[in-house]
């Protein structure tokens, strides 16, 4: 299911009637299911027993017809509001002192005043997940020295060492060694990514900690789907690094 | 191209923005515009060259620049008055309110040839005056044996002070000429600014065409011609006139309204010229204050409480009433008019004085003789003033205002041959004529010419007295 913003085209292709492909999609994508579902309720979810997974996945289904480019979210944070959403109802239909009044309100869900609150409701739980998966990485951030103000200064103005740079922090963090030797001594292993990507050693020392920074997101991709949806990361495809 | 960015934290005025591309970006944030941390922004593009601001800069520097040298050059404060010197060369001088001099023109291929030598622009009009008159005696065009006459007219709006005193005028022409060892006619007559106009239209300067008027009043024969092209030594020459008489108004009537005129108004508001007439061979000179024909004595004294040249500034009333019997009278009399005496008194020194004095009584005989050539040519001209004084006061009390233009010559020379040894006044100036002596008894041969001092001493130098200040 990776790279995150291909998605995009993906669902494109299934909402324009591609039924094999959206199983496909739907069997690739069962793992971010899982996991979305399994934060939301707070518990280990198994396939097959659990109804919150399969209503997660039908939640999942929906959210693929109704996905909208222009709304600005991506369709992953997409998916996962709607999941959420149901499974809020979900939860509130088990309820039964909140049953009888729910109902009615399930019954309206076609009622198209309904539907522009639905639209409404997401669009803000979409800013406001946003900004707070936009705060949570500055902290993650901070856990390593870097500040957004470092990265404005040391970020790349010319777009070929932007590109090469944003290769070298996938490369390292795709490398789960070299990530996890990152993550334990907070500093680049610059000799073996020097190796890796052919980068000269100060090519890569001078952008240290966007490196840092841009690993990190890719690394944690899924937890900043806002984030690393919004960026457009060279295709390593290009290097020649195949990629899924 | 408009490129889109996430902005991830928000600051005080500005924004940190995450492009797509995977820039991180500082933007500044409109005013009034409410950023949220995840919302999507359009990141101004840069518009133009990047160097545009520094051209911006650049260019108003420019303008401003050009508008400064436009608009400067062409608006310098304008001359308050205009003072023309005729010497031959013929300089006219813009004077500004604040006694600077802003413009200098040559009048004749003489005075541009001056101007060429000397910068005169921006300096006291007192200064550049000194500065042209000595340039003009470096140059020869007055030279010892010549008929000098130095013609300064300063315009002056009606009704108003002139707008520098012309004592000062005088003394800045004076000084120079003094310490060159030349005897000049000295005249300074106050115009109206009409009159420069006209002479401007003429092509002449203010003082020969004022001698061309008075002339045509006068009915003596002076062409435009004649006065464009000669100095006005030649011109006085040629014709018999007395510049000065021309000048000065004809006849006593003018003279003695004049005298009443003064005896009214303040010292300052006279606006009659100073006319001193230190050309004659003989040591004599009148000068004519308000007006009035002084006698070399007693004006030397009125003419000295007015301008301060070197040995006048010493000279002292109380000194003069004790040692000239008759004085008292004369200044009672006629002294208030000069009430703006700027006499400093300094101490005596008529130790040295009186063994100085009996030299120059000698020399004084020779003098007459027309020998100007005489070693004691300096002291001749400085000296002379002085002995005169005493005896030109009684001259002055005994003619009592009825001088009378034909007998001043006989004045003069009657004057001159009485030098009572009473020495009133001392100064500086004379110790420096002693001084002179002295050395130029020594070094006359060498030097070749009589009078000059190779050197000034030290203990003269702070007093400024040599012709090339």
């Amino acid at each position: 299911m990776f790279p995150v913003q291909d998605l995009d085209n993906t669902v494109k292709n299934i909402k324009q009637g591609d039924q094999l492909a959206r199983e496909d999609f739907l069997e690739s994508c069962k793992p971010f299911v899982f996991r979305a579902a399994c934060k939301f309720c707070k518990r280990v979810l198994d396939w097959g027993r659990d109804d919150e997974l399969a209503i997660a996945l039908i939640a999942f289904n929906e959210a693929i017809d109704r996905f909208r480019e222009d709304r600005g979210v991506p369709f992953l944070a997409f998916a996962r509001l709607v999941m959420i959403s149901r499974l809020k109802d979900y939860y509130r239909r088990e309820n039964r002192v909140a049953a009888a009044g729910l109902s009615l309100q399930a019954d309206s869900q076609n009622n198209l005043e309904c539907a522009r609150s639905w639209e409404a409701y997401l669009e803000e739980e979409a800013f406001r997940e946003r900004e707070e998966e936009i705060k949570e990485y500055e902290v993650l951030l901070s856990g390593y020295g870097v500040s957004f103000e470092d990265l404005v200064k040391c970020s790349p103005r010319h777009r070929d060492t932007r590109r090469s740079l944003l290769l070298a922090a996938r490369e390292l963090a795709d490398r789960n060694q070299l990530f996890s030797e990152l993550k334990a001594k907070k500093k680049l292993p610059l000799m073996e990514l020097e190796k890796l990507t052919g980068l000269s050693r100060k090519t890569l020392e001078r952008g240290r900690k966007y490196i840092i920074a841009m690993a990190l997101l890719i690394n944690s991709r899924e937890d900043y789907l806002y984030l690393s949806s919004y960026l457009k990361l060279p295709s390593p495809a290009e290097k020649g690094v195949p990629e899924k | 191209m408009k490129t889109q960015g996430m902005i991830v934290k928000v600051k005080s005025n500005s924004c940190i923005v995450l492009t797509p591309e995977g820039d991180y970006r500082e933007v500044p944030l409109l005013e009034g515009s409410r950023a949220r941390v995840g919302q999507e922004i359009e990141i101004p593009q840069r518009k133009t060259l990047p160097y545009f601001r520094f051209l911006m800069v650049a260019a108003s520097l420019l303008v401003v620049v050009v508008l400064a040298g436009r608009f400067f050059p062409l608006a310098p404060p304008p001359a308050a008055a205009y003072l023309t010197i005729d010497i031959n060369p013929s300089v006219e001088l813009g004077v500004t309110s604040s006694e600077k001099v802003i413009s200098a023109r040559g009048l004749n291929s003489d005075g541009e040839q001056i101007l060429a030598k000397v910068a005169v622009r921006g300096l006291k009009l007192q200064d550049a005056v000194a500065r042209i008159v000595s340039q003009a005696v470096t140059d020869q065009f007055l030279c010892d044996l010549d008929d000098n006459i130095i013609l300064a007219t300063l315009t002056v709006e009606e009704d108003q002070d002139p707008l520098v005193e012309l004592d000062v005028v005088y003394e800045a022409i004076e000084k120079p000429v003094k310490s060159g060892g030349i005897l000049a006619e000295i005249i300074i007559e106050p115009v109206t600014p009409k009159m420069r106009e006209d002479a401007t239209k003429t092509g002449l300067s203010t003082g020969k065409f004022l001698v061309l008027k008075k002339s045509g009043e006068k009915g003596v024969p002076v062409s435009a011609d004649e006065l464009g092209g000669s100095s006005l030594g030649n011109l006085e020459k040629a014709n018999e006139i007395s510049i000065i008489e021309l000048i000065r108004g004809n006849g006593k009537d003018a003279e003695e309204k004049n005298v009443e005129a003064v005896k009214n108004a303040k010292p300052g508001k006279a606006r009659s010229g100073i006319y001193y007439d230190g050309r004659k061979k003989a040591p004599d000179f009148e000068i004519i204050t308000g007006g009035k024909t002084i006698k070399a004595g007693a004006e030397h004294e009125q003419d000295k409480n007015k301008s301060e040249s070197p040995g006048k500034s010493d000279v002292k009333r109380r000194d003069n009433s004790k040692f000239v019997p008759g004085n008292n009278d004369y200044f009672s009399d006629n002294k208030n008019n000069n009430s703006d005496n700027k006499n400093k008194d300094k101490d005596n020194k008529n130790n040295n004085r009186n063994d100085n004095k009996n030299k120059d009584n000698k020399t004084n005989d020779s003098d007459k003789n027309n020998n100007n050539k005489d070693k004691n040519y300096n002291d001749r001209s400085i000296k002379d003033i002085k002995n005169n004084d005493k005896r030109d006061e009684k001259n002055y009390n005994d003619s009592n205002y009825g001088w009378n233009n034909k007998d001043k010559s006989n004045n003069v020379k009657n004057n001159h041959n009485d030098n009572n040894g009473d020495d009133n006044t001392r100064s500086k100036w004379e110790e420096k004529e002693s001084w002179i002596r002295q050395k130029t008894e020594s070094t006359e041969n060498e030097t070749g010419f009589p009078g000059t001092p190779l050197r000034w001493p030290l203990e003269f130098r702070h007093l400024n007295l040599h012709p090339s200040k």
